[in-house]
């Protein structure tokens, strides 16, 4: 039907199909691509745009519904090239990280702001309660609220310049944020090509089965379908590699043709479907729509097969067995530290607790979903893909080497705007070489972008680990002895780097904050029919946290004293540092005690007896609880990480390049999703070569660039292991602008100063003396060169860390409990983090509450579940799998300490994901001390209301 | 897109009129007819026309008038859900993203008015939910009794999942002799529900934490049709009613 209506004031005319929604008639046919799609079914917000001034989520109107009315999309909300107060104070209050989720956020907050001038943090937190932020958290976006609101009732202003200091410990206006709070930045899900076509992917809806038949000849009949492709096409694709072979353990791993590495799952499943997210065909089409119709369209015949999810029956006898090579459906079983003597140090003890805790399966749930655009040019037979991935460069060696056996060469690899990835985003999923196979087949690009239903079952999910815990001590409170027997769900298949969570990150960590004299960690990598796990936020780290912050509560709790002063007991003390855990760790530097004091002084510690009489006269039972960490980060030392099992260097890396101009290019092997280093890598360069920042740009998110090969951005090493690679190139740069000058100014080396971005021959500084500008000219004219050096002012880095780094700190949840309701209300949440230097607070800030939300998010409220009939995902999409609201959220008092790292020159820890360990036990020990009274142990999270419940009510009355 | 034709009148009467063709191809859009678009305000209480949306319901000085309403409104945050949802949409009673409202009108014993071919007619609400609509007739307003008092309220039980309101109470004290309460459940059930057991365990009496608690325990009683595919357990639900109950209760 043809339709009417003004979109950002511009009278528009169209056609559209009666059952197109507004958002994709927007995106798609109008070209407004700053509207976000991340669920399609109104929960998430990220569509949100004005109606006639309202609210609305385009993805639940249809195009047609809008006939007559007046759109406002973010492009139009900038006015004459001026943002909105809006856009000026997200950008200033940094709540913006990847950009995803803030044109929603934006366009709702307008609304907000014209029918009320001066909101409460209360009122913008209910309002934008239809907005989801899994990464950036709500707190800044309040704050960006309540600012713009200010700007607009004429009572302050926001601004779009950045402070004049951008050294390190300013937080100077992040860059690359313009195109974010005005819609322009292209995400995957926003580019075409010309002649592309769109490809569709079948997924099992069986957990376990044999596949029988595939027909695909009703779907090849449908309109604009151009090919299907099927298992029977791909028999030269080789499957998936792991690239994680942990040289110490009895692996069972699946085999790989290169006979390299081992092997996973392959583009199309052949036989046998093991879970269903497995691919059994590919429609590609003239349009989106297309494709999808057509997939309904292939009919397979299947044999169920029994099913097993659960990681304890897995290991059973008479278990249905998942692949040939892994008896009892073990991939790896291994045991860190001295198990012997733990056993015997506990036997020893006087006081032993003992704690069954399922830390839960979550999904990454990243509201941008995954997609790859692909392009083969026969003519050069180069290879080209964009997709949102963390990791570039593994891309473009593990799809030409191992999956599609294409030359190294051939193949690029390009990052576009990416929304948050929580680390799901940082694996090889046979999705994306199919893409390029596709589109190399069919001689046209070809862009695949999935749904949200398709992302739960493909997309690797995290954390489910099941861990018996031991912890043994004296009455007094002194630790002696820590165990944990755990079995951790690997699901169908490995993943690319699939036993480095459940192996090292969790095995060396769960000792925590405290010296422990004893500990061992037996642990058995299973497979089950559920969807393959791979890091999350905080992996590995917080499975350990949880473990041992749960284990000194209850140990605590146990021998009658106060749980802060039996962490202080057992801390690891300032003056041991560096301090090894006895389970492979070196703790690098730290003051773990300090930020436990600040922590319970900032929550009120000595009041809290107060606090909970108060509560109870409400009906409310309130509680307080400690969560201590110590986070391994900074990935890290190669040696160390191949002794682990990584078949990968993990080295920072970094390309400057001082042009003639005096502009200096730097090529990092950090890939930014969110984490600022756009503008923290610039900070960094602008303080060791002394100029303005404004003359540095920082380059990524192409394999193309001048670099020889870059690591990506995971575990919260960017900072300190790539940061310190930018730093490195920076001092080579002045070296060689220094030596250069001394030949210039026939002075020798020591007597050239550099200083204020020139080199100053200190002897007679007037006359002796140029710009970096001037020095780099002179290298590109080559004309007077010393002896044996090279033209052009240029420097490649690498920075391999001698040990990790260990961001620690403190975090105290407050809860209170609603006693006929049950549920749970967050009242006070406060952080003390360290994390070592810091080159950017607000950014640091940022990422800290993007941490806390995900953490309070599993103590509360995520968990992916499963049919146990068919195996099927039940939580795929955001009403089913909740994450946390603005509403839920209280104001996240945060602080910090600052003891710089050894481990780096720049003295930078991980900021990333360290502080998400900490948070679920500080929620959980909360929930669990208001519930003492009742005699209440231990619940597994996530602590529903129910559960809560069930616990104090139900099993009394049973 | 061949062949649909689309309409949006400016009057009952012309929405009517194109209706009665009763052509599947024709799109009528009912969001422009004005009087279907106005709440009214009389001393016998509120009219609220069935395209009004429940933003405007929310902002508007009527609403504050019935304390059921209002927290019902309240207990949705999302925007965009309150500007696209219509008074009518709200009579859809298994709709459980707006049950609390459906609860709250059917607690307040609202009216709905049906206009077709030269008539006009009221039923009280819990009878529209038996009655089907033809497809020349149109929802026009919802009339409202002014209580005397503030004498109704809402509670439902957030933060347990996702954005759905899965459990709610909606509670009104009648004009009538014994001031008996009309007591709603709403979310949880297929369609809001009346808790006739509990109405009437409490009749006459004095409402305080015992009188409720004892009167509560008529719940067992009653043939509550709970939906399936909640996110909890039956026993927590039947606890959630009874406490969410109490407490709209007591908050009279
Ligand atoms: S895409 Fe519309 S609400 Fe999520």
């Amino acid at each position: 039907m043809k339709l009417n209506f003004h979109i950002n004031g511009q009278l528009h005319s169209g056609d559209v199909d009666r059952h197109v929604s507004l958002v994709d008639y927007l995106r798609d046919s109008v070209g407004l691509t700053g509207t976000k799609v991340g669920c399609g079914s109104g929960v998430c917000g990220s569509c949100t745009i004005l109606v006639d001034g309202k609210t609305t989520k385009s993805c639940r109107l249809l195009a047609m519904e809008a006939d007559g009315s007046d759109v406002t999309t973010i492009e139009g909300l900038a006015k004459n090239g001026e943002l909105h107060p809006l856009q000026k104070a997200f950008w200033e209050k940094n709540a913006v990280q990847n950009g995803f989720s803030t044109p929603g956020m934006i366009m709702a907050a307008a609304e907000l702001l014209s029918r009320n001038a001066d909101p409460t943090d209360a009122e913008i937190k209910h309002w934008l309660s239809g907005n989801l932020s899994r990464e950036t958290g709500y707190q800044q976006v309040v704050e960006a609220v309540k600012a713009a609101a200010a700007e607009m009732r004429g009572e302050g202003k926001t601004t779009t310049e950045g402070p004049d200091n951008t050294s390190i410990g300013q937080s100077p206006k992040t860059r690359k944020t313009r195109e974010l709070v005005t819609g322009e930045a292209k995400f995957i899900a926003d580019m075409s090509l010309p002649g592309m076509l769109h490809a569709a992917i079948l997924q099992s809806p069986h957990g376990h089965a044999r596949i029988l038949n595939v027909d695909t000849s009703a779907a090849e009949t449908m309109p604009g379908v151009v090919r299907v492709f099927t298992a029977k096409d791909t028999e030269g694709v080789m499957p998936m590699p792991v690239i994680w072979i942990p040289p110490f353990a009895e692996s069972h791993f699946l085999p790989h043709p290169s006979g390299i590495v081992p092997g996973s799952h392959s583009v199309f499943a052949k036989d046998r479907v093991r879970f269903v997210g497995d691919q059994l065909a590919a429609v590609v089409a003239e349009t989106r729509a297309q494709a999808y119709a057509a997939l309904d369209k292939i009919k397979v015949q299947y044999e169920a097969l029994p099913l097993v999810l659960d990681v304890e029956e897995a290991v059973k006898e008479g278990a249905p067995q998942l692949h040939e090579t892994a008896p009892n459906n073990i991939l790896i079983e291994t045991v860190f530290g001295d198990k012997e003597a733990t056993e015997k140090a506990i036997a020893d003890a006087e006081v032993v607790v003992e704690q069954r805790i399922y830390n839960q399966r979550l999904m990454h749930n990243t509201l941008e979903v995954r997609g790859v655009l692909a392009q083969h040019d026969p003519a050069t037979n180069q290879h080209t893909i964009w997709a949102n991935t963390q990791i570039p460069y593994p891309h473009r060696l593990l799809i030409s080497l191992y999956v599609l056996g294409i030359p190294y060469n051939k193949m690029r690899v390009i990052v576009p705007a990416m929304g948050e990835s929580n680390g799901c985003k940082g694996n090889l999923y046979p999705d994306t070489p199919l893409v390029l196979w596709m589109a190399r087949e069919l001689g046209r690009p070809v862009k695949w972008v999935d749904t949200r239903a398709g992302f739960a079952r493909n997309t690797a999910q995290s954390r489910d680990q099941v861990q018996y815990v031991t912890i043994a001590g004296s009455k007094e409170g002194k630790i002696s002895a820590l165990s944990c027997r755990a079995l951790s769900n690997v699901g169908a298949y490995p993943v690319i780097n699939a036993p480095g969570q459940p192996l090292a990150l969790i095995g060396r960590s769960i000792t925590g904050a405290y010296a422990i004299p004893q500990a061992c960690y037996d642990i058995k990598v299973v497979y089950t029919n559920k969807v393959p796990t791979a890091p999350m936020r905080g992996s590995g780290r917080a499975e350990a946290i949880f473990l041992i912050e749960r284990a000194i509560e209850r140990f605590a709790r146990e021998i009658g004293k106060d749980s802060a002063e039996v962490r202080r007991m057992n801390m690891v003390p300032k003056d041991q540092f560096p301090y090894e855990n006895g389970l492979g760790w070196t703790y690098d530097s730290g003051d773990y005690e300090t930020a436990l004091n600040l922590a319970l002084e900032k929550a009120g510690y000595d009041d809290l007896a107060t606090q909970k009489a108060e509560a109870s006269e409400r009906n409310k039972l309130l509680g307080l609880g400690i969560g201590s960490y110590v986070a391994v980060a900074g990935v890290g030392n190669s040696a160390k990480m191949g002794g682990e099992g990584l078949m990968s260097g993990t080295w920072g890396s970094s390309y400057l390049h001082v042009a003639p101009s005096g502009e200096v290019a730097i090529t990092t092997g950090a890939q930014p999703h969110g984490q600022s280093q756009d503008t923290t890598f610039a900070q960094i360069a602008a303080q060791e070569l002394q100029i303005p920042m404004d003359y540095i740009t920082i380059q990524h998110s192409d394999t193309d660039l001048p670099l020889y090969y870059g690591q990506a951005s995971y575990g919260s090493r960017s900072l300190s292991v790539e940061g310190a690679a930018v730093q490195k190139a920076c001092r080579m740069i002045i070296e060689k602008a220094r030596k250069m000058a001394a030949h210039l100014f026939k002075m020798p080396l020591e007597l050239i100063e550099y200083k204020e971005g020139k080199v100053i021959g200190t002897p007679a500084p007037e006359q002796a003396v140029m710009t970096l500008q001037q020095i780099s000219l002179m290298l590109w004219f080559g004309w007077d060169l010393p002896e044996g050096m090279d033209p052009g002012l240029e420097a490649t880095s690498y920075f391999d860390p001698e040990n990790f780094n260990f961001p620690f700190g403190t975090h105290v949840a407050v809860v209170e409990i609603d006693r006929d309701t049950c549920a749970v209300d967050l009242v006070k949440y406060v952080a003390v983090d360290d994390f070592g230097t810091v080159i950017n607070p607000e950014v640091v800030r940022g990422q800290t509450h993007g941490n806390i939300l995900l953490g309070i998010s599993q103590a509360l409220s995520e968990e992916t579940r499963y049919s146990p009939e068919n195996g099927q995902v039940l939580t795929d999409d955001f009403d089913t799998y909740s994450i946390a609201r603005a509403d839920w959220i209280p104001v996240l008092e945060l602080h910090r300490t600052e003891t710089p790292s050894p481990s780096n020159p720049l003295g930078a820890k991980g900021a990333g994901d360290v502080s998400n360990p900490p948070v679920a036990p500080a929620v959980v020990n909360a929930i669990c001390d208001a519930l003492s009274d009742y005699g209440v142990k231990h619940i597994d999270m996530p602590v529903t209301p129910e559960k809560i419940w069930q616990t104090i009510y139900q099993d009394k009355a049973s | 897109m061949i062949g649909y034709t689309y309409a949006a009148p400016k009057t009952a009467g012309e929405a009517l009129a194109l209706l009665r063709k009763n052509d599947a191809q024709a799109i009528v859009s009912l969001q422009h007819i004005a009087e279907f678009k106005t709440i009214k305000m009389d001393d016998a209480g509120c009219v609220i026309g069935s395209r009004v949306t429940l933003s405007e319901l929310k902002q508007h000085s009527a609403s504050a008038n019935y304390p059921a309403l209002t927290q019902a409104l309240a207990s949705i945050s999302d925007p965009h859900l309150l500007n696209h949802t219509t008074m009518e949409d709200s009579l859809n009673a298994s709709d459980i993203e707006l049950s609390s409202v459906t609860a709250a009108l059917l607690a307040m014993d609202a009216d709905v008015v049906i206009v077709g071919d030269e008539m006009e007619e009221k039923y009280a609400f819990s009878d529209f939910l038996q009655t089907d609509l033809t497809h020349d007739e149109l929802v026009a307003f919802v009339r409202i009794v002014l209580p005397d008092e503030s004498t109704s309220s809402y509670e439902n039980a957030g933060f347990l999942s996702g954005s759905k309101p899965i459990c709610g109470v909606a509670v009104a004290r009648q004009k009538n002799a014994d001031n008996t309460l009309r007591i709603v459940l709403g979310g949880c059930t297929d369609k809001p529900v009346r808790l006739q057991s509990v109405e009437a365990a409490l009749a006459g009496k004095e409402l305080n934490a015992s009188t409720v608690d004892a009167a509560l325990e008529k719940i067992e009683g009653e043939p509550l049709t709970l939906r399936k595919d909640l996110p909890i357990g039956e026993d927590y639900l039947r606890h959630l009613i009874k406490a969410l109950t109490k407490k709209a209760i007591l908050k009279l």
